[in-house]
Parts: structure tokens; C-alpha cells; sequence
């Protein structure tokens, strides 16, 4: 199983170009982050959070909505910390 | 078979709805500008809108489908990540037929789309709409106020109408200036200043009402009821209410 969660096959086929899509929102979010940028960083949070359970992945769901809240309240703490997290777990795919 | 219009610019939300609902014929749009090509076909059975939109607001969207009596009647489904009440709230009273959290379930999605598309568009079945002592006739676009146990006309402007109906459509709901701008002047171009004054004069026409309508800064024009203006007295009035003229209004 490609996916972190069972999903229907069709859904798991689109499972590269899902993960490939969050490889590729890290370098913008890593520029975002440079600029403080956190109004932009909160919009791509909240799109990821919204679709990665459905594409089979719930831990980076999770992790999209706790950047989002870090963003709302502009903790760059726990933005760098759960980017670090995201980054380690796309690293597996 | 039936025809979606989807409004969401999310390549990977598209996605997931053709996968979900291809026996469905699909009209997918990236924008609000794109979409409104379609608003005014036979062909829409249902409509799937996002709320964050590049162009706007899917929220003012909806506002405006609902006022428009030149678009034809289709349920509409907001999806969003913006799952909080409030939200959900904001949507149902904007007259979204149904509310989708993302993320969603194909399973969910499916038994709500085939619910909102047998009972079809609820928005549009509302013809009056009576909020404090007014009284709004949607199909004779006409406000009214109750005083004295008669009615009284308020005498509004096509575009006075507009604004408090879309404004008694989301009491205590903040309409910013540009807010107001996409969802009635989103084709011909209006100042703030200009904005302002319609604003200002429908207010003058509410005295009579027990509704105003404040600015606050930071949120945007609302419609509220004001308790005071309950207990409101007039010392001016004669057997036919009348609309106040220079003289000064009491309240209690």
C-alpha cells in the first residue's frame, strides 16, 4: 500500500503526484517562511489539510493543520518544528 | 445525467471530485469569471463551490446567485476547509443548500449531492422576509415597515433593495466595502465614497425600522436589530405614518 491509510485504487494511483505536489509546496513554503510571509503560508496549509486525508494521508492532514495554527498566530516556532516534521515524512515517499 | 459545476481551484480537489463523481457529467472552473459562463445555462443541475477562491469569495458568490433573478434556480454545495459553525452558518444563510467539510468522504459526498439534488434549490423559495417591524417582498422588491399597525413604504431604490436584502440575508454578518463591490458592482466600477452613500441613505430610510446598520472598522458594514430602537417614540405622527422629515427623533 502506496498510502499511509486504504484508499480506492484510483485515488492511490494519483498518490505520486500528491506527494510530489507537498515536495514541491516545501520550497515555497521554506521562501514564505524566509519573508514571514504568513498570510500565504496559512492559504497553502489550508488547502493541504483539507485534501490529504482523502489521498490516503492523514499524518500530513494533521500536520497541515497545526502549520495553520501556527500561522494564525504567527509562532515561528512551531511553524519551523512541525515544517521539519513534514519535510521527515515526506522524506519516506 | 446529470450536470455538475464545479467551482474550486485546487488541481487535487478537482481531482478527487471527477474520481467521486464521474457518473456525473463535470464542468470544472478554476474561478468565479470562468464559472459565471455557466451560470445562466438550463444545463447546471447542481453546483459544487468552493469558498476561497483567486477571484473572490465564494460567500459573495452565493450572495449574489441568490439575488440575481436572471440566473436559473440550481442547488448549490459549498465545500471548504473552513469548517468552523460560524462558517457553516454564514453558508447555509448565504443560501448554500448543504455544507461539506474538507476534507471529505466519497461516500459522504455522494449521499449529500443526490440529497440536495432531490429536493432541489432551497434559497429561492423564500418570497418574504420579515426581520423586527420590517417587512421585505423579494418578488415585488419592496421593504416595508410595520408602525402603528400599518404599513408603511420605505421607498427604496432598486439598489437600497438589493443591499438590505442581502443584508437581512446575513444579520450581524460584516460586508466589507469590497465585499460589497464583487457581489453588486463587480462589472462597473464604484468608489468607496459612492458605496458609502448608498449605505448612508438606506440607513436614513431604516429609522423607522428597529434594524440599523453599523461600521465597524476592520469587519465592514452589518445589520443588526437594536434593542433601543424598540421602545422608539415619535412625537410627530399623525393617523398615516410618514417618513421623518427635519424633525429631530427621539429615542427611548
Amino acid at each position: 500500500m502506496k498510502t499511509e491509510i486504504p484508499v480506492q485504487r484510483e485515488i492511490e494511483a494519483l498518490s505520486d503526484f500528491f506527494i510530489n505536489s507537498r515536495k514541491k509546496d516545501i520550497v515555497s513554503m521554506e521562501a514564505y517562511l524566509i519573508k514571514e510571509n504568513y498570510d500565504e503560508l496559512e492559504k497553502i496549509f489550508h488547502n493541504i489539510k483539507g485534501i490529504s486525508m482523502p489521498y490516503g494521508y492523514p499524518t500530513i492532514g494533521d500536520l497541515a493543520k497545526a502549520l495553520e495554527e501556527a500561522c494564525v498566530k504567527r509562532d515561528r516556532e512551531s511553524l519551523t518544528r512541525n515544517l521539519n516534521k513534514l519535510k521527515d515524512f515526506l522524506s519516506k515517499y | 445525467m446529470t450536470t455538475i459545476l464545479i467551482i474550486e481551484d485546487n488541481v487535487e480537489v478537482q481531482l478527487l471530485l471527477k474520481k467521486y463523481l464521474e457518473n456525473s457529467r463535470l464542468i470544472v472552473c478554476y474561478s468565479l469569471s470562468e464559472a459565471s459562463a455557466y451560470l445562466s445555462s438550463d444545463d447546471v443541475d447542481l453546483v459544487i463551490l468552493d469558498l476561497l477562491l483567486p477571484d473572490g469569495n465564494g460567500l459573495s458568490f452565493l450572495s449574489k446567485l441568490c439575488i440575481d433573478k436572471n440566473i436559473p434556480k440550481f442547488p448549490v454545495i459549498v465545500i471548504s476547509a473552513k469548517n468552523d459553525i460560524e462558517s457553516q452558518i454564514s453558508c447555509l444563510n448565504s443560501g448554500a443548500d448543504d455544507f461539506i467539510s474538507k476534507p471529505f468522504n466519497k461516500e459522504d459526498l455522494i449521499a449529500r449531492v443526490n440529497s440536495v439534488l432531490r429536493r432541489g434549490p432551497l434559497r429561492h423559495s423564500l418570497e418574504k422576509l420579515t426581520i423586527g417591524n420590517l417587512a421585505l417582498n423579494v418578488v415585488q422588491q419592496t421593504a416595508k415597515v410595520l408602525l402603528n399597525n400599518k404599513y408603511l413604504d420605505l421607498s427604496l431604490t432598486p439598489i437600497e433593495f438589493k443591499l438590505l436584502l442581502n443584508f437581512c440575508n446575513h444579520i450581524d454578518m460584516a460586508f466589507s466595502r469590497q465585499d460589497l463591490k464583487e457581489i453588486f458592482w463587480s462589472e462597473t466600477y464604484i468608489s468607496s465614497r459612492n458605496i458609502d452613500t448608498h449605505i448612508c441613505n438606506l440607513r436614513k430610510k431604516l429609522v423607522l425600522t428597529n434594524l440599523d446598520i453599523i461600521n465597524k472598522r476592520t469587519r465592514g458594514y452589518y445589520l443588526t436589530i437594536v434593542p433601543h430602537k424598540q421602545k422608539m417614540e415619535f412625537t410627530y405622527f399623525s393617523e398615516e405614518p410618514q417618513l421623518p422629515t427635519s424633525k429631530t427623533i427621539n429615542y427611548t
